[in-house]
């Protein structure tokens, strides 16, 4: 560190000197201001050298100060890239530079800057796959080596709440056009949010206006006039990082996203001044004149001590101005246009004894010892083609270099809004061409450049979102010029020696956009993945214009051909808390939730719902636990929430038709009382759910769905039903009744004490229905048989739910009963051979393919599929669900799900349910087959994880039971 | 047997409430309702600040079906003409049209509208043709303060600054389907929400996670229902 750089009290100024704020850099003391941001509390300090670049190491010191400085990027704490040049500092960080080895000062890696020039763009792509075996060693090295920031595994997690917000007309930039349209929009009655990245409105009014007496009053009178606008809100430190369809703009400030949704938006986010390339214009000392300008006005900061700028502009001159009126020494202004300036700027420039060199460019900063600061510049004169006369040089001494050669529009949220944009050769500039339905350009990204003519465009963006909205605006809107034309075609200096920087973020020099235009990557997009330009932090703002123009030169084609790279969200990169926000998870539980915890449930998710998979107990494995709850149903009685299954009533005269259309089966002839299995397929007869339908009354059906299909088959059904045009009522009821499945051989003894129905084999056959009371609340019944054994299906009201399981499990006491989990009711069905439908079959899968034709009464006008059907049935069979089995004597490694069948090296099938039968004692699965396999004692094999091949056997299915007499018990 | 004089009948989050705020519950038609959670006059000043209160055993129905209509005029109960209007019913009870032939009914705790409605249309809803009654078994939350609007923009999309207690909103709040309705009770200004019971545990908790930010808290239903 050295003498402080900052200046006496400046008018306007965005310090507060009665706050002072002390941290330290690199483990240097250091003391800033309330208001600052961490580099120019720096450079305040005298610390030239910020951070280290990218790829070569070279120091790094304040460039834009406008959110593009990514070089100066810092870890406090356990949070890194931080990007200084925008962030306020803060009392107590403990900053230090990210991507150094050794710490800033000695960062052990700038060596890489000696081996340059063997480590041109694209060097690994060619270098480091041979031999091929060394690529693992050398993707570490690399790994390690790329990369800016590290990741601290202990970083508290920030839940930063995200949220919605509205407005009738968003604009995005609070400079003087932004401020404008903001200002007429509201005037107009529209609701109106303007937000500014910066910490401040104003923009260029903010730092630009040293030389303009007259623009310093403009800003006061902007935010008086906005300040009586109670329908107009701006936001500062807010970022307009995206822009999504129908005018939804994300919004990050602090941390925190804002989703608005607004009517119409206007776009006054200025532009990003461009960097003339020149060899050393990286270095610490060379910045934007903008940049130089921000640390001056609005922080109080002596950028240089004896700056030469170089220019291709009016906001050169006013920049010169700008430093001579604080009493820094301008070193001189090397203009490249031959003519120089044309206003009285030229006039009053010479009046402050500053020199102007004419039609000249900077052809390379000399560089300090160390690379650390520049000591002077070399100028060499521009012919009429634009090249230099490297022969006829002058060194003038300077300690810095202020850049202002041009603007690019900052119109990536235009892009992304669907903006049509063209390059207007007049103003080297892209300019808006066609918009969209309420989207609005004003000022420097409008093309519009001059202080009273982004006024006037600014009043008329806003009137005519106004418009746009409806509201009340002149039938004639004020029109505003384009221009000055700002910008220079060419600022680019090709020197032997290279390190002449394109893209800082990335170290891509001018010699590298040369070669890889060379080696074919002549298209925009091609070289910008080739080289990395523009993918690096700051998205390329500072690198774009000068890349395109680099490759339009060397294609011979205009810029405006050349084009520009995609523009994607997000503007500036978005700290990755506030993309998160508050996560919402919705989850569901059934109303016995409470119980399934207190007995010790591992939970699965299913669907939204957390499903018990089975109940641990104290010193038994997994496999214990559902063994045990499996043997409980065989042996006893077990009792499964099935509260998450869909469940729809569906009623109406045409109830019992529609269900016909729905499912493959038949229940019109369905008896009241009775159930029936419902199997659906899809148009193209892919099965795509399955369940019971109850008769309920003439005219009134319950149907059960899978748990992870409920909302789908009700949505569908409510749409055929429309689209049908029948007469019926449909409820999804599927959170409405709570569900329990009481099933084993004494699952009647448990139930009938506790319910008014007869629920004898007689009474109350297999695949009936009854309606009655359990434990004093009112219940359906179904008998169904799912896990094999005698079962009741119990649905009560949701709100009695717990009362009536309650009273199951304190019935059942006697009888050894105990609860199940869906990994236990996984092996039961498996026994039962009973295919789950969505596990036990795919997206492709038909019902003859699954052993469902059975469920296909074919013999009815329409049900949905039943076409694809007929046609599928004419058709061989390609491959068939099987049972199978690995033998009673296995005991090696188990199969999983999905694993592949495997013929002669080829696939085959696959696994889709396997298990080890606690009441056969072997392994059993179904796994899909060809269906010349398929014959039962086909033996085939499973290549398991570790490519072990295990033997297995199709066998006849159902494993248990295979009369289904003890359903019927 | 209706549905209302049930035994053992509990709202989707009773066993929540019960574990973490051990409220003082009283008896609505056979559910238990949570009057307060903590003191009476510190609830009072959480429900104009940032609150939300379980209602969900306030008694309610929704009658789908061509006969629907006809039943409730039947039974001298106005609906309003347009789908997603809504009016007060009684006391302090809403009534809405969710859809051309479908209609949602909640009294307030002294209403009786609804145990009338499910008396003729039975425990599982089939005395009445034409009728469907649906047996819900909502969680019902009161958001209200000056907070609740903060909360809700912070988890739904849809603006809830225009007022409309004529409306019933359907939307998603933290990724839940919800009906929503702003109302006024005992003179504070709220939201009501109705949603799926299932999903009640989660919302309940998502929403007093986001109140809390704002110093804001889970209340009785006794600041809204002096009468309770």
């Amino acid at each position: 560190m050295s003498e402080s750089k900052r200046l006496p009290p400046q008018f306007g100024e965005w310090i507060d000197r009665g706050s002072p704020v002390r941290f330290t850099f690199e483990g240097a003391a250091c003391e800033g201001f309330a208001g600052d941001t961490v580099s120019s509390a720096l450079h305040a300090g005298g610390a030239l050298m910020l951070g280290r670049s990218f790829k070569y190491h070279r120091p790094r010191g304040v460039h834009s100060l406008a959110n593009h400085d990514v070089n100066a990027m810092f870890e406090d704490g356990t949070d890194t890239n931080i990007r200084a040049d925008v962030t306020a500092v803060r009392d107590g960080a403990e900053y230090r530079a990210v991507n150094t080895v050794g710490g800033l000062a000695n960062d052990r890696l700038r060596i890489m800057d000696a081996f340059s020039r063997f480590l041109p763009v694209g060097f690994y792509y060619k270098t480091f796959h041979r031999p091929m075996s060394l690529f693992p060693f050398w993707e570490r090295q690399l790994r390690s080596a790329a990369g800016l920031g590290k990741i601290d595994g202990n970083h508290k997690r920030n839940r930063t709440p995200k949220r919605y917000d509205w407005c009738d007309v968003l604009v995005i930039g609070a400079g003087p056009s932004g401020l404008s349209a903001a200002i007429a929009a509201a005037r107009a009655g529209a609701s109106v949010v303007c937000v500014d990245e910066n910490a401040r409105p104003g923009g260029t009014l903010s730092y630009a206006y040293g030389s303009e007496p007259a623009a310093q009053g403009r800003l006061d009178e902007l935010l008086k006039a906005a300040a009586s606008l109670p329908n107009l809100s701006i936001r500062c430190n807010t970022l307009a990082a995206g822009y999504y369809a129908d005018h939804w703009v994300a919004l990050v400030d602090g941390g925190k996203m804002t989703k608005m949704r607004t009517r119409a938006v206007v776009f006054a986010q200025g532009a990003a001044e461009q960097p003339s390339v020149f060899r050393h214009n990286d270095l610490p000392g060379v910045m934007l004149a903008s940049g130089a300008q921000r640390l001056l006005r609005r922080y109080s900061v002596r950028p240089f001590e004896s700056p030469l700028v170089v220019t291709a502009n009016a906001d050169g001159y006013r920049a010169a101005l700008d430093f001579a009126s604080i009493g820094i020494h301008v070193a001189g202004i090397v203009d490249l246009r031959p003519d120089g300036e044309p206003s009285d700027l030229d006039e009053r420039v010479k009046a402050a004894h500053i020199t102007i060199h004419h039609g000249q460019a900077v052809y390379e900063a000399v560089p300090r010892d160390g690379l650390v600061g520049i000591k002077a510049a070399v100028v060499c004169p521009l012919d009429k083609q634009g090249e230099l006369d490297t022969d006829d040089g002058l060194t003038i001494a300077c300690d810095g270099i202020a850049m202002s050669v041009g603007w690019a529009g900052a119109d990536g949220l235009l892009y992304q809004a669907g903006g049509r944009m063209k390059y207007s050769d007049e103003f080297e500039q892209f300019v808006p061409e066609t918009m969209p339905a309420g989207v609005f350009a004003a000022g420097r990204v409008n093309g519009v450049f001059a202080l009273d003519q982004k006024l006037i465009d600014g009043e008329r963006a806003g009137l005519s979102a106004a418009k746009y909205l409806g509201l009340s605006s002149p039938s004639t809107l004020p029109e505003a010029r384009r221009g000055p034309r700002s910008t220079h075609p060419y600022p680019i200096f090709y020197h032997p020696k290279g390190k002449a920087f394109i893209d800082l973020d990335e170290d891509v020099q001018l010699k590298d956009l040369v070669n890889a235009e060379t080696e074919g990557f002549d298209n925009i997009e091609l070289l910008k993945r080739y080289t990395t330009f523009g993918m690096g932090p700051s998205q390329g703002k500072i690198a774009n214009a000068n890349t395109v123009r680099v490759l339009a030169r060397l294609r011979k084609q205009s810029v405006g051909e050349t084009g520009v790279p995609t523009s994607r969200p997000f503007w500036h990169p978005v700290r990755m808390d506030a993309l998160a926000g508050r996560g919402f998870h919705p989850h569901r539980h059934t109303p016995m939730h409470s119980f399934h915890e207190s007995h010790g449930a591992v939970f699965m998710l299913a669907g939204d719902w957390q499903r018990p998979a089975y109940y641990a107990r104290p010193g038994r494995s997994r496999e214990e636990c559902i063994t045990t709850e499996v043997e409980a149903v065989r042996h006893q009685v077990g009792m499964i929430d099935v509260g998450t299954l869909g469940k729809i009533e569906i009623s109406g005269p045409d109830a019992g038709a529609f269900l016909e259309r729905i499912y493959t089966g038949r229940f019109t002839n369905l008896k009241v009382g009775s159930t029936r299995y419902a199997l659906m397929c899809d148009e193209s007869g892919v099965v795509i759910d399955d369940g019971v339908v109850a008769r309920l009354g003439e005219d009134r059906f319950y149907a059960t769905t899978t748990t992870s299909a409920a909302a789908s088959v009700y949505r569908e059904m409510q749409r055929y039903a429309i689209v049908w045009g029948m007469n019926l009522t449909l409820v999804n009821a599927t959170g409405l009744y709570g569900g329990m499945n009481l099933a084993g051989p004494f699952a009647r003894r448990v139930l009938q004490p506790l319910t008014d129905i007869d629920a004898s084999e007689t009474a109350f056959p297999y695949m009936g229905m009854r309606e009655g009371t359990l434990a004093d609340v009112p219940a359906r019944f179904l008998r169904v048989g799912f896990v094999g054994e005698l079962g009741y299906e119990v649905h009560v009201p949701a709100n009695c739910a717990k009362h009536a399981w309650d009273a199951l499990v304190s019935a059942g006491g006697a009888f050894g009963i105990r609860p199940f989990g869906v990994e236990a009711q996984r092996v039961l069905r498996l026994e039962k051979g009973h295919a789950i439908v969505s596990q036990d079959t795919d997206g492709l899968t038909n019902p003859f393919e699954a052993g469902m034709e059975w469920a296909i009464k074919d013999d009815k006008p329409f049900f949905i599929g039943q076409r694809s059907l007929r046609i599928i049935k004419k058709r061989p069979i390609a491959r068939r669900l099987v049972a199978f089995s690995l033998g009673a004597g296995y005991h090696g490694n188990m199969p999983k799900e999905c694993h592949l069948v495997i013929d002669h090296g080829k696939i085959i099938g696959r696994v889709t349910s396997i298990a080890i039968s606690p009441t056969l004692h072997e392994p059993i699965g179904l796994a899909f087959m060809p269906a010349e396999k398929a014959a039962v004692g086909t033996p085939f094999s499973i290549r398991i994880d570790d490519g072990e091949m295990v033997a297995a056997r199709v066998v006849k299915a159902p494993f248990y039971d295979p009369h289904a007499a003890r359903q019927k018990m | 047997m209706t549905m209302l004089h049930l035994p053992h009948r509990r709202g989707p989050i009773h066993g929540l409430l019960e574990s973490h705020h051990h409220p003082a519950w009283r008896d609505l038609a056979g559910m238990p309702i949570a009057l307060h959670l903590g003191d009476p006059a510190v609830e009072s000043q959480t429900a104009k600040k940032g609150a939300l209160c379980d209602v969900s055993a306030l008694p309610r129905v929704t009658l789908k079906g061509p006969g629907a209509l006809w039943l409730l005029g039947e039974q001298g109960i106005a609906m309003p003409d347009t789908i997603y209007g809504a009016t007060p019913l009684g006391s302090a009870g809403v009534a809405a049209r969710t859809g051309s032939a479908e209609f949602f009914l909640e009294d307030g705790p002294a209403g009786n509208d609804v145990a009338r409605l499910r008396a003729i249309t039975g425990a599982f809803g089939h005395a009445r043709p034409g009728v469907h009654p649906v047996n819900r078994a909502d969680a019902s939350f009161l958001l209200s303060g000056t907070g609740a609007i903060d909360v809700l923009e912070q988890t739904c999309g849809y603006s809830f600054r225009e007022r409309d207690p004529g409306t019933m909103v359907f939307t998603r709040i933290a990724g839940v389907s919800c009906s929503i309705l702003p109302r006024t009770l005992n003179s504070i200004d709220l939201f009501q929400l109705w949603l799926d019971g299932t999903y009640g545990e989660y919302l309940w908790e998502t929403l007093l996670d986001v109140l809390s930010a704002s110093e804001g808290g889970a209340v009785g239903a006794a600041c809204y229902f002096p009468d309770l």
